[in-house]
């Protein structure tokens, strides 16, 4: 049927015009009540992939309730790292994790738990913050700085770190896919006022 | 009115169903992989031409695979904007005197890719010369059917 060619309601009670797949009722009665429906329903049809799709160009608000989201999961996290929580952990992390800490090394999901059960991560204090997001479609992009105090396998930490981590959203969880971590240097940690604070 | 709830579910589901699963823009894995190491070593090639010209070369390449939302975290832990990581190879206060990647993994996300290796340039940087390997973070997302750069973070390895 090409479009605004008029053509017979299926119920013969109303001459109706397809309008770019929008039917548009000229009848009235108890047949225009079920039009209407119909119209209401492909409205409705036609719409929702549209929202949905709207999804795929996040608006601010939208970008907004993504970085409450993200930013509820990394309290949790960092809750869960100085509990030594490894089933909360298990849940954040994505089964593919790419950890890359301050030394560089590349760590698993696995080994990256077993940190926190091995007792080898120990948090003398705790500080993570100055977050900036990145927000695209179903990957969201996570910077910020810690100015944790941590034992590390028995060598203190104290030096600020800058990091980013990265967040993939599948089957409507969000999980941490990739992280990694820089030494802040010496020329630039008095820029860090978040830390000297 | 069961007919037109079915009626509703299939303009609802219609579109998505007829797509079928994420198909990666008709791409499978390997051709990501491709893509991704072309753009990467694109993106390497334009570095070198911009900082060794001072900017004079390469920049529309960087300009194309930076996204203009880049976040850019050196070896010293600086966070940098698209603009102030262009001006750092412009400045003159970076200069390769070897170039090279010796390892490296992707991990493909629809249209998300995260890269990690490990970088073995040797460069000078404000007079200081780093010969110690880096471990890096790339993640490009395509938009519109180009990959772009949207993250680099780079870590001095200290302990393989």
């Amino acid at each position: 049927m090409e479009a605004g060619r008029p053509e017979r309601d299926p119920r013969g009670a109303a001459e109706v015009v397809r309008l770019g797949g929008v039917l548009v009722n000229h009848g009235k009665g108890s047949s225009g009540r079920h039009l209407r429906r119909w119209v209401i329903v492909l409205i409705l049809g036609m719409a929702a992939p549209v929202l949905l799709g709207a999804q795929d160009q996040p608006d601010a608000t939208h970008e907004l309730a993504i970085e409450k989201e993200i930013l509820a999961i990394e309290t949790l996290k960092n809750s869960a790292m100085q509990k030594g929580d490894a089933e909360a952990l298990e849940q954040i992390y994505g089964d593919s994790l790419i950890f890359v800490n301050a030394r560089g090394q590349v760590l698993a999901k696995h080994d990256r738990v077993k940190e926190f059960t091995s007792g080898n991560v120990k948090y003398i204090s705790f500080r993570q913050g100055e977050y900036h997001f990145h927000i695209y479609e179903n990957t969201a992009i996570v910077t910020g700085v810690a100015c944790s105090i941590v034992d590390y396998h028995g060598n203190v930490n104290r030096t600020p770190r800058r990091f980013t981590s990265v967040y993939i959203k599948r089957i409507g969880q969000w999980r941490l896919v990739a992280h990694q971590a820089t030494l802040v240097s010496s020329e630039d940690v008095d820029s860090l006022a978040y830390c000297s604070n | 009115m069961r007919f037109v709830l079915v009626l509703f579910l299939l303009a609802v589901a219609g579109p998505r169903v007829a797509g079928g699963p994420p198909t990666n823009g008709g791409n499978t894995n390997d051709n990501i992989e491709k893509e991704i190491l072309k753009i990467d070593d694109e993106k390497d090639q334009a570095m070198q031409r911009y900082v060794a010209s001072r900017g004079a070369e390469g920049g529309s390449d960087l300009d194309r695979i930076y996204a203009d939302d880049l976040v850019f975290v050196n070896t010293h832990g600086a966070l940098l904007t698209k603009a102030q990581r262009l001006e750092d190879l412009r400045s003159g206060s970076l200069k390769f005197i070897s170039f090279g990647r010796d390892s490296y993994s992707l991990h493909i996300y629809g249209d998300t890719v995260v890269m990690t290796g490990r970088a073995t340039s040797e460069v000078e940087y404000k007079g200081k010369m780093n010969r110690v390997p880096r471990r890096f973070t790339n993640v490009y997302i395509r938009s519109s059917g180009q990959w772009r750069l949207v993250a680099h973070q780079a870590t001095t390895i200290t302990e393989p």
